[in-house]
């Protein structure tokens, strides 16, 4: 367990930054359970994120300025921290997509032609 | 996006570096967060049809853990090292109390060092790196005629200059001063003898300091023929004018000549050096601009778009022209381009000056490196008290680093106590050498503040950290490495730790560092401290001393130089101006003795005391035993001119043979010797009709003294002044005129107070030009002479005492060592009945062997030393008996600092010692 969950949690570093901006590019201003909750769904409940994982994620993007963070209200009438992506954020978000699409596109070709 | 591996953006780490510090996010606010993401989950639970327990339950599961969360973000949020070395350094802070003993010794060698390394750091850097104040400071330059061979700056023709001036491209305004010395006259007939600036007008121009009022020096001033004019410095201006605002065109008697004030300078103009009055400068077509630092400086303004490379590329093409004077090195001189300041810093190759300071910086960096290397054999000593302590830290997850790093914190606590102690020091000395640079005529130049440099603070706070390197990350690093080799091991309190063959190495070379320096700091203190209780021997405070000089229209900062000039004259005006002063002096001698708080007036080449040191060969007598590794070339001895009046006024008995007669002064061959120089001559016999020659100088004194190729005869003997008790001193008989400038020697009735002024007064109407300066009573001079020895003591005691404080530190260190070590054998021992004695004999023979070894390495090295360095040649009086006085005071020390373990060991309880096993 204990040799697991670093693992994971680098791998999940690597990626969680990616998929966190995207998900506040896509929908908007998002609190931190919501943020979870959307990559718990598009994941088909693969990835569950618990809150060690999700909010020093979070803060660590908002420390170097890719998102911001301010108090509000929820639906349900609760406190939450809502995250939005700056400007800054959806430049790194775009690189970053596209140096992804190219691995995949490689990867892609290696394992179609292994000759 | 930061993929694992990865190191976060500067950005990140900047957040997290102000996160750690402002605490931005309290930890209120990220519970706060965690809190409602539990909340918001439940709710979400809840609304799917779960039971409010179950929804809790589920929610909580899905979140993990809240405590490891808020951990997680908390070191997110901050620099977690950051963090907790605050707490590392309260730790510190606290060891620093609890260990006093260390603290004390450890921190008082550490400030001896980085205080004595700040203090040679701060006076390269004031040297080095100061800047002119003034608009694009680092623009302005020097042009010197530079000898490569002899590495000395050689004067420089006025051709020369004017070839600069007309054709350097690179270098703008080109223009040189010098330095005179003039009479300030005024109408109620006091006199002030001050430091004058005659200056191109360039150098107004290349200052760009307009003007208070008026104008500078313009090139019309510089015309042959044209009024005499003075623009004066701030100070002057409203001391000698009141501030008044129509001064300009007012008069100021500078000696023989009367200027027009056409300028007032602002507060705290003093370019080009330290100046308040500045005068055209008109050479002569065939004169030299005497080009030594304050005496004299070409200077110039780099033009707008020249380096300091290119305008020297241009000076050394344009080549010199060849000289009037022959120079020594005619082909290894030439011209060189320099940042203005340093044509004031010395004689080095421009590049030089860099290399000495990245040297002495490299030298100051290795001064540490004993009392570090003390600190960290004590530390690693300490860490054997703390196994237990970090044993713990390491079960619970402390990794080696992070203990490391404590450590490391530890000792930076300790290395920035001293370092702040060092700096204080440094604080002191600089207090201390403003008050002494204020008696240099006109102060030091303007670019020189003694206010400790940013530099010089970065200086310190490297040593404090590359010391705190030394001191703790070594005895950290190898006491962890045990540690988790050890693992539980030490936590059980069991230790394997040993000191080694280097501590013991330390402790014998410590110990006999003590022993071979004590004497000689004891010695040398002693030689201080009585002449400072004893006095000079006499009533110095009765007799004064003043240079007297005749205008001559070039500065002459010290005795030594003036005569140069004097010599280089033509011989018919030279002989002219001897007769001249010679007048002058027998006048202002007669008036100064109509003076009823003046009892004698003598003339001599110096005042008792500060004769110019010569080496002497004396016929018959072999190769003097004193010779210092065989280099000197003969017998250390002063040499003084003096006149007729010289040995009555400080009443100077005759012992054998005669006094001066007037056949004397022409036939220069017979001198008379004081008491010691006789009793070297001839040890307990007749030294008159003996004969001697001069055969070396130290410094450059000595070839305006008596010819080097001629024996001189001994015709009378008197005895020792009291101020150069210690001395041989040889007198020759000189007359008014002779020699320039002279030494007045005045015997006063009296309050010494006012005399400069009134001797100034006197000799002015004795001819303007007369000057006088340097007017001091013996009593100020031995003042003087003490401070330097002072200096030397006071570096010295602090070094030895720091060095014996490590040794009893280390010596105590090894014995408390020795005894933990030994706890159990002693316990078995004195249950087997052992006495207290026999125990304490076997735990006191490693630290007797120590000092043992240690006295005996120090006793050799301290007879080597004395027999090559008589103590009485450097400032220090020989006391009997100090040799092995130093070793048994180290003995005494070694005991007493192994008394308090040794103690403790004899109090182990033997059932207890057994136990603890």
């Amino acid at each position: 367990m204990s040799n697991k969950e670093p693992s994971k949690a680098e791998v999940l570093r690597g990626t969680l930054d990616l998929m966190v901006l995207q998900t506040l590019a896509a929908l908007g201003s998002q609190h931190g359970y919501a943020i979870g909750a959307r990559l718990e769904q598009v994941s088909s409940g693969a990835l569950t994120l618990n809150m060690g994982t999700l909010y020093p994620g979070l803060m660590r993007l908002e420390q170097q300025g890719l998102v911001k963070a301010e108090w509000g209200v929820t639906d349900n009438n609760r406190q939450a921290r809502f995250y939005t992506i700056t400007a800054p954020g959806r430049r790194r978000l775009a690189a970053e997509k596209k140096a992804w699409d190219q691995m995949v596109s490689v990867m892609h070709s290696l394992f179609e032609d292994p000759a | 996006m930061t993929p694992p591996g990865v190191p976060p953006s500067l950005r990140e780490w900047t957040r997290r570096a102000w996160g750690a510090l402002s605490g931005r996010r309290t930890d209120h606010d990220l519970q706060r967060e965690l809190a409602e993401h539990l909340a918001i989950a439940e709710d979400e639970l809840r609304r799917q049809g779960r039971a409010p327990n179950e929804a809790a339950r589920l929610a909580r599961a899905a979140a993990g853990g809240r405590t490891q969360a808020l951990e997680a973000l908390r070191e997110q949020r901050g620099l977690p090292w950051l963090g907790s070395s605050w707490l590392d350094v309260r730790l510190g802070l606290r060891l620093l109390v609890r260990s006093w003993g260390l603290t004390l010794v450890g921190g008082l060698a550490m400030s001896v060092a980085i205080g004595i390394a700040a203090v040679v750091f701060a006076a390269f850097d004031v040297i080095i790196w100061s800047r002119l104040p003034l608009e694009e400071g680092d623009r302005i330059v020097a042009i010197q005629i530079w000898d490569r061979e002899a590495g000395q700056r050689r004067d420089t023709p006025w051709q020369d200059i004017e070839r600069w001036r007309g054709s350097l491209q690179s270098v703008d305004d080109v223009g040189a001063f010098q330095t005179i010395r003039r009479n300030v006259i005024t109408a109620d007939g006091s006199v002030e003898l001050v430091a004058v600036a005659e200056i191109s007008a360039a150098g107004f121009r290349v200052a760009r300091v307009p003007p208070l009022i008026g104008r500078g020096i313009v090139d019309a001033d510089l015309a042959p023929g044209a009024a005499p004019v003075i623009v004066i410095g701030h100070d002057v201006w409203q001391r000698r004018f009141a501030g008044a605002r129509d001064v300009i065109g007012r008069e100021l008697r500078l000696g023989e000549t009367v200027h027009t004030v056409v300028g007032v300078m602002p507060d705290g103009f003093q370019f080009p050096f330290n100046f308040r009055y500045w005068v055209p400068l008109q050479p002569g077509a065939d004169e030299m601009l005497r080009n030594t630092g304050p005496e004299g400086v070409v200077f110039g303004r780099l033009a707008p778009d020249a380096t300091l490379a290119r305008a020297h590329a241009e000076v050394s093409a344009l080549g010199i022209l060849p000289s009037i004077d022959a120079r020594p090195n005619e082909e290894a001189t030439g011209a060189r381009v320099v940042p203005y300041t340093f044509a004031f810093t010395g004689d080095f190759e421009h590049g030089e000056l860099g290399l000495l300071w990245s040297l002495s910086s490299l030298a100051l960096v290795l001064l540490l490196l004993p009392p570090c290397a003390n600190i960290a054999i004590l530390n690693y000593a300490r860490t054997v008290t703390r196994q237990q302590e970090f044993a713990a830290r390491h079960a619970l997850g402390g990794s080696r680093a992070r203990i490391v790093w404590q450590l490391y914190i530890e000792s930076l606590v300790l290395t920035a106590a001293a370092a702040g102690v060092a700096l204080l020091i440094l604080r002191v000395v600089s207090v201390v050498m403003t008050g002494r640079l204020q008696d240099i005529p006109g102060g030091p130049p303007f670019w020189m503040t003694l206010d400790v440099s940013y530099r010089t603070l970065l200086f310190v706070a490297g040593l404090a950290v590359a010391g705190a390197a030394v001191s703790g990350l070594v005895p950290a690093l190898q006491a962890t490495g045990r540690l988790a080799r050890l693992g539980a091991g030490a936590l059980a309190g069991r230790t394997s730790l040993r000191l080694g063959t280097t501590w013991t190495a330390l402790v014998i070379a410590q110990v006999a560092f003590s022993v071979g320096v004590l004497p000689l700091a004891a010695e040398l203190a002693w030689g201080t401290l009585r002449s400072g209780v004893v006095g000079p021997g006499f009533a110095a405070e009765e007799f004064a001393t003043a240079r007297v000089a005749l205008e001559d229209g070039r500065f002459a900062p010290d005795a030594d130089e003036a005569p140069r000039q004097m010599a280089s004259e033509p011989e018919g005006a030279r002989r002219q101006r001897a007769v001249l002063f010679g007048h002058r002096q027998r006048e202002l001698a007669r008036r100064l003795l109509a003076d009823p708080g003046i009892l004698g007036v003598a003339a001599a080449l110096r005042p008792p005391g500060e004769e110019p040191w010569v080496f002497v060969d004396i016929e018959g007598r072999d190769v003097p035993t004193e010779v210092l590794n065989g280099q000197l070339p003969g017998f250390r001895a002063r040499f003084n001119q003096v006149d007729a009046a010289f040995f009555d006024i400080y009443q100077v008995p005759g012992l054998a043979g005669r006094g001066f007669e007037e056949g004397d002064v022409a036939a220069a061959d017979v001198v008379i010797v004081n008491r010691n120089f006789a009793d070297t001559i001839a040890p307990g016999g007749n030294a008159l009709g003996r004969r001697f020659r001069y055969v070396g100088a130290m410094g450059d004194e000595w070839r305006h003294g008596p010819a080097a190729d001629r024996w001189y005869e001994v015709v009378g003997v008197v005895g020792n002044l009291p101020v150069t008790t210690e001395a041989r001193v040889a007198y020759h008989r000189t007359a008014p005129g002779q020699i320039h400038p002279a030494h007045l020697q005045l015997r006063l009735r009296g309050d010494p107070a006012g005399l400069a002024e009134r001797l100034r007064d006197v000799a002015a109407s004795v001819d303007p030009a007369l000057q006088v300066d340097q007017v001091r009573t013996l009593a100020a001079i031995y003042r003087e002479h003490r401070f330097g020895d002072n200096l030397g003591a006071l570096t010295i005691g602090a070094v030895t005492g720091s060095v014996l404080l490590l040794s009893a530190a280390g010596l105590y260190a090894l014995m408390a060592f020795t005894v933990a070590q030994r706890r159990r054998e002693i316990g078995i021992r004195s249950a087997l009945g052992a006495q207290p004695g026999q125990l304490m004999a076997a735990v006191f023979r490693r630290v007797f062997w120590q000092i043992g070894a240690g006295s005996a390495v120090g006793m050799l090295a301290a007879y080597l030393v004395g027999r090559y360095v008589p103590i009485e040649q450097i400032g220090g009086l020989p006391i009997p008996g100090v040799l092995p006085g130093a070793a048994a005071f180290m003995l005494l020390v070694g005991v007493l600092a192994a008394l308090g373990p040794a103690r403790r060991g004899l109090r182990i309880d033997p059932t207890e010692a057994l136990r603890s096993e």
